[in-house]
């Protein structure tokens, strides 16, 4: 749909104006309709938009010091001047002649005198979109606005008010009754005049004036929400019916939620703290705490979350201690949420304290976190593991056995550790598909895990890693920690093993020979049997100076595990 | 041939202005009702008018209007109206057969200023049906020195003299009672929304509520005369409507803005909206209730925060709505229901509280007895005051309706029965109303002639103040 303005070469005088005043109210209307326009598209202080209004308001000024006033008759898509049309588009959404008539407005007459924030404000409010169901249109806003030089006359003026509709009774004689207050009064009977109310009590005193005046500055500072919460708040507190209380529970938790979605977050952390409080009150019947607590879970939605996260983010409104207290007021039936505050919030301080709440609050059913480890956000998912490892439950295995693969390392590396802390057999199990990761932080990690947590039936397969290929490209360190689980979980089942690597011989690759002794050494101290001692020994009488030291080293590991009273494995 | 074209053409441009002079006569009185005397938004219509007429005047013409037959002329012109203008050429021709005027000439000399004030007397004065409107029309025009317009009645034997609509001689009045009802409409579908669970929509309450205010700047006693319904059957409506008026009047005396008395309005009309939660067997009991029953009808402050707090938002009008819902049953000293730890009054409840109370005392509502009289409704809350209500709003309540209030049934020294229409601004003249006789000395059934008490040449004084109910007469329908 377009948007037409009347060129001015189309104008021809009507029987009511002349040609030139035609011409100057298509004029008035193009900057108009160019100045709502600029409203939507540019900030208030835009040069652009000031020089807009500035052209409309001089031409308007024009119009109405040479013709007195600017008046349109509004169609349904057209605005009329003077039985001209000068502006017409047919876009229900887009027209401002239309949003006008469905308000109900039939002619808008600006007068002379018409000051510049008038017409920007008629402009804003016509130009703006409104959804359907606000309770305010263009009538009551204009209404509101009250501008002194701009008249709308409505559909409502010309409407005939049918007074059977109303209920209007026509005028009937009634004689007769008036007739029966006669004849119950007698000449005779007629009263006295009536005593008057005195006339000091009806005129305010001059203090009773001050009063009212103080009354009403009071009432104007002071903000309506304060007072329906104190309504809601005073019915919380008085009133004992339990369907009555279970109700305004969940209107005070939905306005807190509702004053947490438009920004109020003080007044929103006020009510959600009183509620805490009320919920912990032993004075209040256990049904009713119970309805606050299930309430208090409904505050914290996913569009709070997002507030409370900037207000932790932006502001000192929250310290850790109060949002310890705020998590714990929310209580479990808000974890979920929580996991979603955790993934928005950036102050690392701050979510160790979501962290710490989590772990505290959500350790009875750690199942209501497995829907965010398959969250897209991967900093969330470390953070979900990380408390589930905290919490260590079983429960959560096989929730966490599909991250073992996950292509983020961190993610695989926080699963490690649960898998390490659950108490669950399977859980080591799974320790074993950790060897193959491509990262040799993770493998080496998942070794020492199966070394400590003596997983025995983790050696075979460490031993046929030693066999394969890659095992041979894989750095030094790997390869130690390697030896040290083989030395660890096969104790002196493995020194023919070590043996072989203390002597062999590497007659072109001094390097090779001082890592396979290196790995050897580092395996037979897992050992740290005597006869893993008397092995070393032996060997080192037979090497250089080089490797006797790494073979002493390794002697002097044993001795002081040994004086530590750390047995063999 | 030559002057016959050339007549013709000046007859053409006599026509072009003179309905330039109607459409601009008709801005000027839309505009005047609208908006007080002295405002800016006046000044641009009247000047439109002053040119008209001096434009006429220029061409050696007599810039009058008339209505002849169901038409308006200039002189001897017939004014045709196009499309476009006919709403101006139908208000301007209503207006006129409303005030039984023939003519209006605007003669040479007239001033800006005259034209301005004679617009205003069409607010001014009440338009009844009866020759005195013109008459006091006249009368006006000559109290406030406006000497340049002349104005001739309705013929005898005009067309427009032979019927007159008495409905239509009463505009304003027949506009407060549209907004009432336009108001009743709007309380009743909210309430009707409220009941079956739906969401509550403002808008078109918001509507009535702004119409009402400007209905209350323009003309406060037509509006507080409605107050004087009464219906059982829709009691709840009319008594929301009638909270919403009286509560209006007392904040326009405390000098509140227009948005402000739109907040008030809102709040008064939806004071009661909790109701709707009440069950109709309880609400419509015709006995009085027990104690249950009114443990449930006490529990309606309630029912209406429960509702409204459902309202899309929370912004201040909304606020303020609650406000007035929770407090109107409670009293200056915290008595009152429900009976909870809040110790706050705000003046929005204050007003409520009172002007709900006198509404309910002077209705026959299904629950209650018999209504009161509205003195001795006003003597019983004044008794009252300090304690129940607060006594400052009670004076401003007080000042609003008078010791009379509108509506009350008044016995004269003269044996005759009159109503009271209006009272008297000057508050020592309070007991002094202007009144609507509707019998004479003898009990007879008058025409209903309009007497000022105050005025020393009436020669008459109350008596007493009847009950209406006790003789089961309506006094509404000599008011609305």
């Amino acid at each position: 749909m377009t948007e037409m303005v009347a060129g001015q070469q189309e104008t021809v005088e009507t029987p009511d104006a002349s040609r030139e005043e035609l011409t100057l109210a298509t004029e008035v209307m193009q900057s108009m309709v160019k100045t709502s326009k600029g409203f939507k598209i540019y900030l208030p202080n835009n040069p652009l938009l000031t020089r807009f209004v500035e052209e409309l308001n001089e031409k308007m000024g024009k119009h109405l010091s040479l013709y007195g006033e600017y008046r349109l008759d509004i169609d349904q898509f057209e605005l009329r001047y003077k039985g001209k049309t000068v502006y017409e588009n047919r876009d229900p959404k887009e027209s401002m002649a239309f949003k006008m008539y469905s308000d109900g407005i039939r002619f808008v007459i600006f007068s002379e005198g018409l000051e510049e924030y008038e017409l920007c404000g008629f402009l804003e409010i016509v130009g703006k979109d409104r959804p359907s169901d606000v309770d305010d249109d263009i009538v009551t806003l204009l209404w509101e606005k009250n501008f002194p030089h701009l008249v709308t006359v409505l559909t409502d003026d010309f409407l005939e008010f049918d007074a059977d509709v109303g209920g209007h009774v026509a005028p009937s004689s009634q004689q007769e009754k008036i007739t029966g207050i006669y004849t119950a009064y007698s000449p005779e009977e007629i009263p006295p005049s009536p005593l008057l109310i005195p006339q000091k009590i009806l005129t305010l005193s001059d203090k009773e004036t001050d009063w009212l005046r103080k009354a009403r500055e009071a009432d104007e500072k002071r903000k309506p929400l304060d007072d329906v919460i104190q309504i809601i708040t005073s019915i919380l507190v008085g009133e004992h019916d339990p369907v009555v209380f279970g109700e305004f529970v969940g209107i005070m938790a939905k306005l807190a939620e509702n004053l947490f979605n438009s920004g109020e977050v003080r007044y929103a952390l006020n009510i959600t703290w009183f509620l805490g409080n009320l919920a912990r009150n032993e004075q209040i019947p256990e049904a009713n705490r119970a309805e606050i607590d299930r309430a208090l879970g409904t505050i914290l939605s996913p569009d709070t979350a997002k507030i409370i996260a900037r207000t932790i983010d932006t502001s000192e409104l929250l310290s850790p201690d109060k949002l310890r207290d705020l998590l714990l007021i929310f209580g479990p039936p808000a974890v979920g949420r929580m996991c979603e505050l955790l993934g928005l919030v950036e102050k690392m301080k701050m979510r160790k304290v979501i962290i710490q709440v989590l772990c505290e609050i959500g350790c009875d059913a750690p199942e209501v976190f497995i829907p965010y480890l398959s969250d897209s956000r991967w900093y969330l998912v470390r953070n979900i593991v990380f408390i589930l490892t905290r919490i260590g439950s079983p429960a959560t295995l096989d929730s966490l056995m599909a991250l073992i693969s996950h292509r983020e390392v961190r993610i695989r590396k926080e699963v490690l550790g649960y898998l390490e802390r659950v108490p669950d057999p399977k859980a080591k199990t799974c320790l074993l598909k950790f060897l193959r990761d491509d990262s040799s932080v993770i493998r080496i990690r998942a070794l020492q895990i199966l070394a400590s947590t003596r997983c025995t039936f983790a050696l075979k397969p460490i031993l046929a890693l030693t066999t394969s290929e890659q095992f041979q490209e894989r750095d030094i360190m790997e390869k130690k920690a390697v030896c040290e689980a083989i030395g660890e979980l096969g104790a002196d089942q493995m020194l023919p093993l070590f043996r072989e690597m203390l002597t062999k011989k590497y007659w072109f690759n001094k390097a090779k020979e001082k890592e396979s002794i290196i790995c050897a050494v580092a395996g037979l101290v897992k050992v740290r049997s005597a006869s893993a001692a008397k092995l070393l020994e032996e060997v080192s009488a037979v090497k250089g100076d080089e490797i006797r030291d790494i073979i002493i080293q390794g002697l002097g590991a044993i001795a002081a595990e040994s004086a530590k009273g750390v047995a063999a494995p | 041939m030559e002057s016959e074209l050339r007549t013709e053409q000046l007859e053409r441009e006599m026509i072009k202005v003179g309905k330039a002079l109607v459409t601009n006569f008709f801005v000027l009185l839309k505009t005047a009702q609208n908006y007080r005397e002295g405002h800016a938004a006046i000044n641009a219509p009247l000047e439109n008018v002053l040119k008209m007429v001096k434009e006429i005047h220029r061409r050696n013409e007599e810039a009058s209007i008339r209505v002849q037959r169901g038409y308006l002329l200039m002189g001897e012109i017939r004014l045709k109206p196009d499309a476009a203008g006919l709403d101006a050429f139908n208000f301007i021709m209503g207006e006129m057969k409303r005030y039984l005027i023939g003519s209006i000439n605007f003669t040479p000399g007239v001033t800006a200023e005259e034209i301005k004030k004679f617009a205003y007397i069409f607010s001014e004065i009440e338009p009844i049906p009866s020759p005195q409107t013109y008459v006091k029309f006249l009368e006006r025009m000559q109290q406030r020195m406006v000497v340049h317009i002349e104005l001739e009645t309705l013929g005898e034997d005009g067309e427009e003299s032979v019927e007159v609509d008495e409905s239509e001689l009463m505009d304003n009045r027949k506009k407060s009672r549209k907004v009432y009802y336009q108001t009743i409409h709007a309380i009743s579908e909210v309430m009707d929304n409220a009941k079956m669970g739906q969401t509550l929509r403002l808008r078109k309450s918001k509507r009535v509520v702004q119409s009402m205010i400007d209905q209350l700047l323009a003309a406060e006693t037509n509006l507080v005369g409605l107050t004087t319904i009464r219906c059982h059957d829709e009691y709840t409506y009319n008594h929301s409507v009638n909270v919403c008026i009286l509560s209006l009047a007392i904040g326009q005396r405390i000098g509140f803005s227009k948005p402000k008395l739109c907040e008030l309005g809102m709040a008064a009309l939806f004071h009661d909206i909790g109701k709707s939660e009440i069950p109709l067997s309880i609400l419509n009991k015709p006995a009085e209730f027990t104690r249950e029953e009114w443990a449930i009808m006490q529990q309606h402050p309630l029912l209406g925060v429960k509702k409204l707090m459902k309202l899309k938002g929370l912004d201040a009008l909304s606020s303020r709505i609650i406000i007035g819902a929770f407090e109107h049953h409670l009293y200056c000293d915290f008595s009152g229901y429900p009976r909870l730890p809040y110790k706050r009054l705000s003046l929005f409840g204050r007003i409520i509280s009172i002007a709900d109370c006198y509404d309910g005392l002077t209705s026959s509502r299904v629950y209650s007895r018999t209504p009161m009289q509205p003195d001795k409704a006003l003597r019983y809350m004044l008794a009252r005051t300090g304690k129940i209500y607060d006594p400052v709003i009670m004076k401003l309540f007080i000042n609003c309706i008078g010791i009379y209030p509108i509506g009350t049934l008044l016995l004269l020294d003269t044996r005759e029965l009159c109503v009271v229409l209006e009272n008297n601004p000057d508050p020592e003249k309070w007991n002094a109303p202007r009144v609507k006789i509707i019998a004479d000395s003898q009990g007879r059934e008058t025409g209903g002639e309009l007497a000022d008490l105050a005025d020393p040449r009436c020669a008459r004084t109350v008596m007493e103040a009847l009950d209406p109910n006790r003789y089961r007469i309506d006094v509404s329908q000599y008011i609305v």
